[in-house]
């Protein structure tokens, strides 16, 4: 069966054909070896999509990168993921809770942990305070 | 987390549904993820995995860990679950990130800078204003700081007078019944302050914009008056939580450069387009010279016809094409009763401050029925712009001790000169010297301690006077000036009357 293609517009309201089933990295990939360095999400259609979605109908591409306040957001987004992470490594039976991008506040996100015993927190705090910044 | 980022794992979305996700989590004991997944409207939710770990998330995400190239930790709080206080007090622990190791130092070297510069810190050591309890979120002036804002009200008034306006004064407490006409009963309640007076209550004006319009109100105009130009430095209160209070940045009175501009319609986009330039001048003179300028759009909650606001809006974007102004579109952020133009100006550490705004209101006019009768003999709306450049004073006095650091330009400077006596012989002459000074309109302050002439020079540059003027036998005898600059480590000598001439020069740099 001849594969089927999708129409995919850029901002510069260029068109390219790819064919369907298409994963966004891979069309950024064909745009841009540079652009696909620093993508980090894309919009599609105004809706926020990671890379690794797959494209199955004609759409409208804008590719995220640090330099835009949504893609600013994400990249603070996947950090506090990134927080998270390294606590539960560091402490398995610190229970996660949320952790948002803020706009207002001493970082650009913050993870509210319940670290179960408050003995330990001392503890935990020493470790991560390696990466603390010295403000 | 440097390990994590080392590892560049990949990140991964996954989509289950409520029950499954709920289970899954409910094995791991993360009860507060089974608590959030449970209030959940939908069927299914997303997990995010990378390497081991995962959690949940709607996404999106960064494709790989190792893209997060500087992590910092930079603040820890507690927080209550949910922000309840009867719930479990939280860790709460605060973070920056970026791309590159570099964009980090700067983001470091931006926030210690600001943290020298903080005006609170600079306002308490150069004595300008202080908070005090018996007035919180209400600003003191002490001499130096009411210097300053004498100096910026004394700009604005003359800039202001050059372009046509003229300057008026309205009450600070206004009936109730005004403020319900204009709108502020309604839209701005929870913000404003009340009395009573004879029985009737009384409102502290918020905004200046009524008492304004009753002034214009006051006679009949024709279209020969207009554009009418009322400008104000209205002071203002607004109750703000105390939570939010900060240094001058944000208090509960303030004083607004304030102007009130009547126009016919057809006049608008001229007006606006001198306006425009009127603002960039004010900031200019401060020394800005990069700014962010952005056009804010109408609301769903609006007043006013459709027609008018598209009209209005087109008018401030010509305006700002045709002097090739960049701006960006604030889409729906425009105030209920018309659009706006926003300017930012960046600051020396690249920090962007929203200072003036130029507002237009077409809701005003309708509301007090303001008229002028035109060139046809009908009665017509004019319509109103709002503006101010500066914004609040207290404010842009803030902006302004951060961005200079204190060190404050000449022009506006509390302290311009200080006159130090190197012994107790030369204290009479540094005296006159100091009032014929002061005789010219120069802010001079003498320093005729006794101590050592060391130790005077190191205080004068803490209190980062513009000049200091040393005073020894030599000037008296040869009868001149031994001055040096801030920041500067020569002393130059020269004769009274250059002295004059160079401070004069230095008045309008």
């Amino acid at each position: 069966m001849a594969s089927q293609t999708i129409k995919i517009q850029l901002i510069d309201n260029s068109i390219r054909d790819i064919p369907i089933h298409t994963k966004i990295s891979e069309v950024i990939q064909l745009i841009s070896t540079s652009l696909y360095k620093s993508a980090l999400a894309a919009k599609i259609d105004g809706i926020e999509k990671d890379l690794s979605y797959n494209l199955d109908k004609d759409c409208k591409l804008e590719v995220l990168t640090i330099d835009s306040k949504e893609g600013r957001e994400i990249f603070s987004h996947s950090s506090a993921h990134l927080l998270g992470q390294a606590v539960q490594r560091l402490y398995p039976k610190a229970l996660l809770t949320v952790g948002p991008v803020i706009e207002n506040g001493p970082g650009f996100f913050y993870y509210d942990i319940d670290f179960a015993d408050d003995s330990i927190t001392q503890e935990i705090f020493q470790r991560l305070k390696k990466k603390w910044i010295g403000l | 987390m440097d390990r994590i980022v080392k590892e560049n794992l990949e990140v991964r979305r996954e989509e289950l549904n409520i029950s499954d996700a709920i289970q899954k989590f409910t094995s791991m004991g993360e009860k507060y993820k089974v608590e959030l997944i449970s209030g959940f409207n939908s069927e299914s939710v997303s997990l995010y995995y990378q390497g081991e770990w995962f959690d949940l998330c709607r996404g999106p995400h960064i494709p790989k860990t190792g893209l997060i190239r500087a992590f910092k930790l930079t603040a820890i709080s507690g927080a209550y679950w949910k922000a309840d206080s009867k719930n479990k007090m939280l860790q709460r622990i605060y973070g920056v990130s970026f791309a590159s190791k570099k964009e980090l130092d700067e983001y470091i070297y931006r926030m210690e800078e600001a943290k020298k510069r903080d005006h609170r810190k600079l306002g308490k050591e150069m004595d300008l204003f202080s908070f005090q309890d018996d007035a919180p979120g209400f600003p003191f002036w002490h001499p130096k700081g009411t210097i300053l804002w004498n100096a910026l009200a004394d700009y604005i008034r003359l800039e202001c007078a050059k372009r046509g306006y003229q300057e008026i004064k309205t009450p600070m407490i206004l009936n109730s019944d005004l403020w319900k006409r204009s709108g502020h009963w309604d839209n701005f309640h929870e913000n404003m302050y009340f009395t009573e007076i004879d029985e009737e209550t009384f409102a502290v004006k918020p905004m200046n914009c009524p008492g304004c319009s009753l002034i214009y109100k006051y006679h009949l105009h024709s279209y020969r008056d207009l554009p009418l130009r009322f400008s104000e430095l209205g002071t203002v209160h607004r109750h703000e939580l105390s939570g939010v209070l900060h240094g001058l940045f944000r208090v509960r009175a303030f004083t607004q450069d304030d102007a009130h501009i009547y126009t016919p319609l057809e006049n608008l986009q001229a007006e606006v387009a001198d306006l425009i330039d009127f603002t960039f001048s004010v900031y200019k003179r401060f020394g800005f010279r990069e700014f962010k300028t952005f056009i804010a759009t109408r609301p769903e909650k609006s007043v006013g016809k459709i027609e008018d606001w598209d009209f209005a809006t087109k008018a401030l974007e010509e305006s700002l094409s045709q002097k090739n102004i960049p701006y960006a579109i604030k889409d729906g952020e425009g105030a209920f009763y018309g659009p706006k133009i926003e300017f930012n100006i960046k600051d020396s550490i690249g920090r962007l401050w929203q200072c003036g705004t130029i507002q237009l209101d077409f809701s005003m006019p309708e509301r007090f029925e303001l008229e002028y009768t035109g060139s046809d003999g009908k009665k017509h709306r004019p319509v109103m712009i709002h503006r101010a450049i500066y914004g609040s004073l207290e404010r842009f006095i803030g902006i302004l001790t951060e961005n200079f650091e204190g060190k404050f330009p000449f022009w506006i400077s509390p302290s311009q000169i200080r006159v130090l006596s190197v012994s107790e012989a030369q204290n009479e002459v540094s005296k006159s010297i100091s009032d014929w000074l002061i005789s010219y309109g120069y802010r001079v302050e003498v320093d005729l301690r006794n101590e050592k002439i060391g130790y005077k020079i190191r205080d004068s540059i803490l209190k980062k006077a513009n000049f200091l003027l040393i005073i020894g036998d030599k000037e008296i005898e040869g009868n001149t000036i031994s001055f040096r600059k801030r920041g500067e480590e020569n002393t130059t000598t020269v004769s009274r009357e250059e002295f004059l001439i160079l401070l004069s020069k230095e008045k309008e740099s």
